[in-house]
């Protein structure tokens, strides 16, 4: 279990030693420069006091006045301005840990009170203050002082029956206002106190205080399940005391300190965002930040923690889509920033706070401009190397250069291009001269480089090289004398490109020896243009794609690709890191990889990488592009061709796979001007698009390290459409729309011209179809078959799914359609559907043709009994359907065999037509032809889906990010066919 | 005036740095990374009471360190601020031989000599990787490795090539950190001793990661072991009978240093940071929160726990370096504290264990008794040590400069960011603080200068004396193509 193994921090007994003597000393040290101690008298039974202001913050710890001070506590809003000091709790901020699970020896079980200054920004958000408590299984265990219904609200398990029901302030708190909470238990009484009154006491406390089994003890958060619920407000500070205050105690604590927390200012009114923001990193120390507020409204961008930053803003102030630039930039710094914009009530509104980290900056070094010495023929170098990007396109990633016949060339090309220049030869003299010249122009190393190459095979492995160019295309037209088969071996499939000498009638059958010296030159052909021979390296026979979640629309998890089988080696390495990534990448969107392109969907950051060398393409921080919990959802990225399709709010985002530019939008609905709605699902089918539409703020989002294993309607409630149809992104027409009853998302299924998924038809669920429902609520369901062409109905099927509890998923694969999900009890329920394609017959027995027609059906116990074993999305695979650690014969639904490779992993399985990858203890490879189970050692894969195989390469984003275990390595990874052994 | 007990430090300082030094050729050098290869970070030489910077060495391009960083938090954990544990190659580190600088380049790939009092290059060697982590100077000679698979042998003086092996097992080369680099760089760097310069190549366990012993004079391989499980990633550390690779993100490997065997695994929480703090008594970390790990020569498991980035041991005193505070500890008397308090500890769990196997067997009152009475007086002698362990505190004063730590003679020198600061090692006393350019990651103390390396990629030399230089530009050296 080292993914998820709880801190073993306890509540002050295992904190290491020193750590005991630096926090010993840290209190001595406050005492004497605090203005807090100056005055304040040891309390009697005060057990830990925590003030959350500036001054207490030490470098990333927060220490404490009493009891164990809290350490990497993160980038947090800590203000002293306006008075008093405090912490904000943000949406999508998280609460304090101070301890996973706390040394119940040292908490107090026969009477405690908890006390805090707390300031409420969003009452009807529930949110938690101060929490040891867990209520799962619908037992509540612990206490909890927090935020409930727009009240405050103190819980504490003391045998009584009333535990959970807790007590509850009977006015709604104000928003913005501080408050004084206490909240007591004598052993027999627990009181709420607001403001140093009681106003609600319960008398049916039994026994000692009964704690949870496993809970973490936090500030500002309720852990809830495996869902969080952070106030949304501000902290001053919270006691915890090892006896009940008396009443005239708590209202003097009160009356002491009222004056210090002023009355509530007006909350800046919420500036919603119609699109964006989008910022991108391009050049060292500058950012371009792309956004539009809602039709009207005045925006602008303000940094808050960046006083040296200058904004440049053609038109401050204006409405529709606007762009700023921001410059002095610090490298590797967080600055953070919001859009604001005047009202009409002559307020100032505010988007939420979005992150901007320089950090995040992967464009190439630009080459100082350094020892340019125009010598002869500078300007034709200059040409040729402007001619051979023209002609080639290739601007970004591995350029070749067969020999330091002219270095010049290379330099050019570097300050011409993105490109990282590789100069091959074998003469000294060359060598040295090349390496001279590069370093002066300040390009050797960071841009460029120049390796000596012995005759024979390239020292290098296979697919890289973007561009492969002669060294000396201006003096020389005669074949390199690298052999055409090792050139054309390095050359990246799907558009690397190779552009060598002229081609003329003296050296034309030097050429075609030089081309035809090796069979796999024979695969390419010579698209010479003018005086160059060109040769553009096509698609690699039996690559396979993965353009969608899983896979392909089918939702088989598979690509079908020829190539990857399971003895692979590393092909590539690099960036994109862990920082980026969310946390264990669990259970968030697949990467994408389609024409040879990889994309990737970080921490609210994309990425487009050349999926051959890892080049990283483009990088945009989309801080309001984010889905999580896909096991209840969709995903919100989609691929095909040269276009990357991405969800953002309201719109569809459709980008050029290349450049990361966005093309067009497409709004969810009506013309996107209200923003009621938001983009679902999304498929990229043909010249087609099939979208969904939700309801505002539907989806998941997972920005508090949510697990969402457990069985709680916040972790499994569906994702719902009302809407669903096709979409020309080209001209934006919709040929047509469906609305029928309540579409689950996660069951959304395209293939062989069908559209197939499941929907609710219970009133209840039609009522609030969109938004996130419950699988009580989803009931009355159907297996429903449209047309992908019209969007006309072709057949439905009512049928009982209500065992699919924890999730239900959908796949597809030659005439079947297969349901299945769990129960609460972890029994996987499988459900076998004909579904012919139309005109298809869907098989020999006529009866098992039907369409809708249950063709087998399974239950069994989970067979991976941990690391969510339970939600194991299934695999299709050569008419088999591998699902937890079974294999069934996909039309009949025989069970074939139940030895799937040992996962012990969070990740689900995805294959390639010739294996099967997946999450061991590090990257997992189950060879299907040998039987063979492997592993990468060192490295490990997500919580999810993080490797896929396509192009002939196995392509692993860094998905482990935040893992608390020790793996050696976090970093992307592509891995490719290890060559044939001599024969 | 200096304290009694700064000259008592100075004396054990001393005492101590000529156990520990393997392959310092002289008291004024520091010839491989942090001085030694127990990567002590101590010179004998004091720096002057006031520094300033005689010249400053500027990068065009700034350091390009193969890792960015660690996650933003642990989510599951709620684990905030985790610390980055492979920081090897955030600024090109120098060591000191003579009156010559040394360090190699991940920016341009070249392994560097300036002359140690203008600051000016005196040559420059290419490779065809970056080069990420320090040369070692011995018996006139530079060993570097580069992210092109390769170990190359130098002339100290002039930089012509002695000898250059290719550690990596085939020369294939594949996209790597931006990079066109071997399959197996070398990224542990080379050390020296006993005539043999040890190294290592491979990062991709699936790949092979290859741990090479090498005659130092002629390059030829006397061993070469080979490991499928770990990385190899981070300075190298010899004892007078083993290596220690550090492995990444995860714990160093032990082996023996005559067969490169596989000795164990260390127990720890990760990272590339690691010291011998005598002997093989092995420190590391950061882990994930800026722990390091101590553990004692013998067993594998953990004797303390400290909570700080770095620590310099010097005699019966440690320096403990963390994110905002410098502390001096009594270490001999802590460390037998610790082991006292491990010893009763453990006796506890014995306790325990017999007294639930007697709990399950029934019976055995009088036996239980007896245990109970021991374990009841247990508790107040583990109590005790603790306490004890408290009162080893020398000294602690805030720091905000945390990136590293080396110690001078009686001063300690410490990079943060755009600064550097010397403190009095006798009492934490802060006596100057110089600016910098960028992060200082490095410092390397030698003949009364510290080298300061920072992410910037500038060397700023500082040093007691009224000579100044400053190398906006650098000068052109003579480059070399091995």
């Amino acid at each position: 279990m080292s993914s998820r193994s709880p801190n073993s921090q306890g509540f002050f007994r295992s904190r290491p030693i020193v750590g005991r003597i630096l926090w010993v000393a840290a209190l001595w040290f406050s005492a004497t420069t605090s203005p807090y101690l100056l005055h304040a008298a040891p309390e009697t039974g005060l057990l830990a006091h925590w003030r959350l202001s500036p001054e207490w913050k030490q470098g990333t710890d927060l220490k404490a006045v009493t009891g164990p001070s809290l350490s990497s506590i993160g980038v947090r809003s800590f203000t002293s301005d306006p008075k008093p000091g405090q912490l904000e709790f943000n949406p999508g901020d998280s609460g304090l840990l101070v301890a996973e699970n706390p040394d119940k020896d040292l908490l107090p079980r026969k009477a405690m009170s908890l006390e805090s200054w707390v300031r409420v920004d969003e009452p009807e958000a529930p949110g938690g203050i101060l929490s040891y408590c867990d209520d799962r299984e619908g037992m509540f265990r612990g206490w909890l002082l927090g935020v409930r219904d727009g009240r405050f609200f103190f819980a504490l398990d003391a045998g009584d029956t009333a535990g959970s029901a807790g007590l509850k302030s009977p006015e709604t708190a104000e928003r913005r206002r501080w408050y004084h909470l206490a909240a007591t238990f004598d052993g027999r009484v627990k009181q709420l106190y607001v403001n140093g009154v009681p106003v609600a006491a319960s008398t049916n406390g039994l026994a000692e205080i009964r704690f949870p089994d496993a809970a973490p003890l936090l500030i500002g958060s309720v852990r809830s399940g495996a869902g969080s619920h952070t106030l949304q407000g501000a902290l001053h500070e919270v006691l915890v005391y090892r006896r009940a205050l008396a009443s005239d105690e708590i209202l003097e604590r009160f009356q002491r300190r009222k004056a210090e927390f002023p009355a509530p200012a007006p909350a800046p009114p919420p500036l919603r965002l119609s699109f964006g923001p989008f910022a991108e990193l391009k050049r060292p120390g500058s950012a371009r930040i792309a956004w539009e507020a809602n039709p009207g409204q005045q925006s602008r961008i303000v940094v808050e923690d960046g006083p040296d930053v200058l904004i440049q803003d053609a038109a401050p102030n204006s409405t529709g889509p606007r762009t700023t630039i921001l410059t002095h930039l610090q490298p590797n710094r967080e600055y953070h920033y919001r859009v604001v914009g005047p009202t009409d009530a002559g307020t100032t509104a505010q988007s939420h706070r979005y992150l901007l980290d320089t950090s995040f900056d992967y464009s190439p070094l630009p080459i100082p401009e350094v020892g340019q010495n125009p010598s002869n023929g500078q300007d034709q170098i200059r040409e040729a190397a402007a001619r051979i990007l023209q002609r080639s396109g290739v601007r970004d990633g591995y350029c070749v250069l067969l020999g330091a016949g002219d270095p010049r060339l290379a330099l050019e090309l570097v300050r011409q291009s993105q490109l990282q220049v590789v100069v091959l030869d074998h003469n000294e003299n060359r060598i040295a001269a090349a390496r001279t010249l590069l370093d002066q122009g300040g390009a050797y190393g960071v841009r460029a480089s120049v390796h000596r190459i012995a005759s024979g095979p390239l020292p290098y492995g296979d697919y890289f090289a973007n561009l492969v160019v002669s060294g000396s295309p201006l003096t020389s037209s005669r074949p390199p004398e690298t052999a055409a088969g090792e050139v054309f071996r390095i050359l990246r499939p799907e558009g690397g490109t190779l552009l060598l000498g002229e081609l003329n009638a003296s050296t034309r059958a030097e050429w075609e020896r030089w081309h035809l010296m090796e069979p796999k030159a024979n695969d390419i052909q010579p698209t010479g243009e003018g005086a160059w021979m060109q040769f553009r390296r096509p698609r690699l026979a039996g690559a396979g794609e993965w353009s969608h979640q899983y896979g392909s629309a089918d939702n088989t998890a598979t690509s079908m690709d020829d190539l990857v089988g399971g003895d692979l080696q590393v092909a590539w390495w690099g960036d994109p890191g862990p920082r980026p990534m969310p946390d264990r990448g669990n259970r968030n969107p697949a990467p994408l990889s389609v024409q040879g392109r990889l994309f990737i969907q970080g921490n609210r950051i994309l990425f487009g990488l050349d999926a051959y060398n890892g080049t990283i393409l483009w990088t945009l921080s989309a801080p309001e592009v984010r889905r999580a919990n896909v096991t209840r959802d969709c995903s919100n990225m989609a691929a095909a061709g040269n276009h990357l399709y991405v969800v953002q709010g309201r719109w569809l985002l459709n980008f050029d796979g290349q450049s990361g530019t966005v093309l067009r939008r497409h709004p969810a609905d009506g013309d996107g001007s209200t923003g009621a709605f938001d983009w679902g699902y999304v498929a990229a089918i043909g010249d087609r698009v099939i979208g969904s539409r939700q309801k505002q703020d539907a989806a998941y989002l997972g920005d508090d390290g949510e697990w969402y294993e457990d069985f709680d309607d916040q972790q499994t409630s569906r994702v719902t459409s009302d809407r669903l149809f096709s979409l020309d992104p080209e001209t934006g027409a919709r040929p047509w729309t469906y609305a029928g009853g309540v579409i689950l998302n996660s069951t959304l299924t395209i293939a062989d011209g069908m559209i197939l998924f499941l929907e609710s038809r219970n009133p209840k669920a039609l009522a609030a179809a969109g938004s996130r429902l419950t699988h009580e609520q989803l009931t009355d369901q159907y297996l429903v078959a449209l047309d992908l062409k019209t969007g006309q109905k072709l057949w439905e099927k009512g049928h009982d799914f209500s065992d699919c509890q924890y999730m239900t998923y959908l796949v597809y694969n030659q005439g079947t359609a297969i349901v299945t999900g769990t129960d609460r009890e972890k029994k996987f329920h499988t459900f076998a559907f004909s579904a012919p394609a139309p005109g298809l017959s869907g098989g020999d027995d006529l009866e098992k043709s039907i369409p809708g027609r249950l063709l087998w059906s399974d239950t069994h116990k989970e067979d991976k009994g941990h690391h969510s074993g339970h939600l194991q999305h299934p695999l299709v695979l050569d008419q088999v359907f591998y699902s937890d650690q079974r294999a069934f014969d996909l039309r009949s639904g025989k069970l074939l065999r139940m030895d799937l490779p040992e996962r012990r992993g969070c990740g689900i399985m995805s294959a390639s037509h010739r294996a099967v990858f997946f999450r061991h203890h590090y990257q997992g490879v189950w060879d299907l032809a040998t039987n063979r189970r492997s592993q990468f050692e060192g490295i490990r894969t997500g919580c999810w889906l993080g490797m896929i195989p396509a192009g002939g390469m196995l392509l692993a984003p860094e998905s482990s990010a935040g893992c608390s275990c020790t793996h050696a390595i976090q970093i992307s990874v592509a891995y490719a066919p290890k060559p044939a052994p001599p024969r | 005036m200096r304290s009694r007990t700064a000259s008592l430090l100075r004396r054990v300082t001393l005492g101590w740095v000529i156990t520990v030094a393997v392959v310092r050729a002289s008291a004024s050098d520091w010839p491989t990374y942090r001085a030694d290869n127990s990567r002590s970070g101590v010179s004998p030489d004091d720096v002057p009471g006031v520094v300033s910077e005689a010249w400053v060495w500027r990068s065009r391009q700034p350091p390009r360190p193969a890792w960015q960083g660690e996650a933003k938090w642990d989510g599951w954990n709620k684990v905030f601020d985790l610390k980055a544990r492979q920081t090897f190659d955030r600024a090109f580190h120098a060591v000191v031989s003579g009156d010559r600088v040394y360090f190699g380049s991940s920016a341009d790939d070249k392994i560097y000599c300036l002359d140690a009092v203008t600051g000016r290059e005196v040559w420059t060697v290419f490779t065809e990787g970056p080069v990420r982590l320090a040369p070692t100077i011995a018996n006139g000679r530079v060993y570097v490795g580069s992210d092109d698979g390769h170990v190359y042998c130098l002339d100290a003086q002039d930089g012509h090539s002695l000898w250059n092996v290719r550690a990596a097992p085939s020369d294939r080369r594949i996209p790597g950190n931006g990079r066109l680099i071997s399959a197996w760089p070398v990224r542990t760097s080379v050390v020296v001793a006993d005539g043999i310069a040890y190294t290592t190549a491979g990062m991709f366990p699936s790949e092979g990661v290859h741990l090479l012993a090498l005659d130092a004079a002629t390059g030829a391989e006397r061993w070469r072991q080979i490991q499928t499980d770990l990385p190899a990633q981070g300075y190298l550390l010899a004892s007078p009978t083993r290596l220690y690779i550090p492995a990444g993100r995860d714990n160093p490997v032990v082996c023996d240093r005559a067969t490169g065997k596989r000795i164990r695994v260390v127990d720890g929480n990760g990272g590339t940071y690691a010291l011998l703090a005598g002997g093989d008594s092995l420190v590391f970390g950061p882990g994930k929160t800026g722990q390091l790990n101590a553990l004692d020569e013998g067993p594998a498991d953990q004797l303390a726990t400290f909570q700080g980035n770095q620590m310099i041991v010097a005699g019966d005193r440690s320096y403990l370096h963390s994110d905002t505070e410098l502390s001096a500890l009594d270490r001999g008397r802590y460390l037998q504290l610790a082991r006292e308090r491990k010893a009763i500890s453990r006796r506890q769990g014995e306790i325990q264990k017999a007294l639930r196997k007697l709990d399950a067997a029934g019976g055995g009152d009088a036996e239980k008794a007896k245990l109970k009475s021991e374990l009841a007086e247990l508790g107040p002698k583990l109590d005790a040590r603790t306490q004890s362990m408290e009162e080893c505190l020398a000294w602690k004063i805030p720091c905000r400069w945390p990136l590293t730590l080396v110690l001078a003679g009686t001063t300690l020198a410490a990079g943060g960011q755009n600064e550097v600061a010397g403190f009095q090692a006798s009492d934490g006393k802060v006596l100057w603080t110089r600016p910098v350019t960028g992060a200082a990651y490095g410092i390397a103390a030698a003949g009364g200068a510290l080298f300061v390396s920072t992410d910037s990629g500038s060397i700023h030399c500082f040093r007691g004396s009224s000579q100044r230089a400053s190398l906006n530009a650098p000068a052109p050296a003579e480059s070399r193509t091995p």
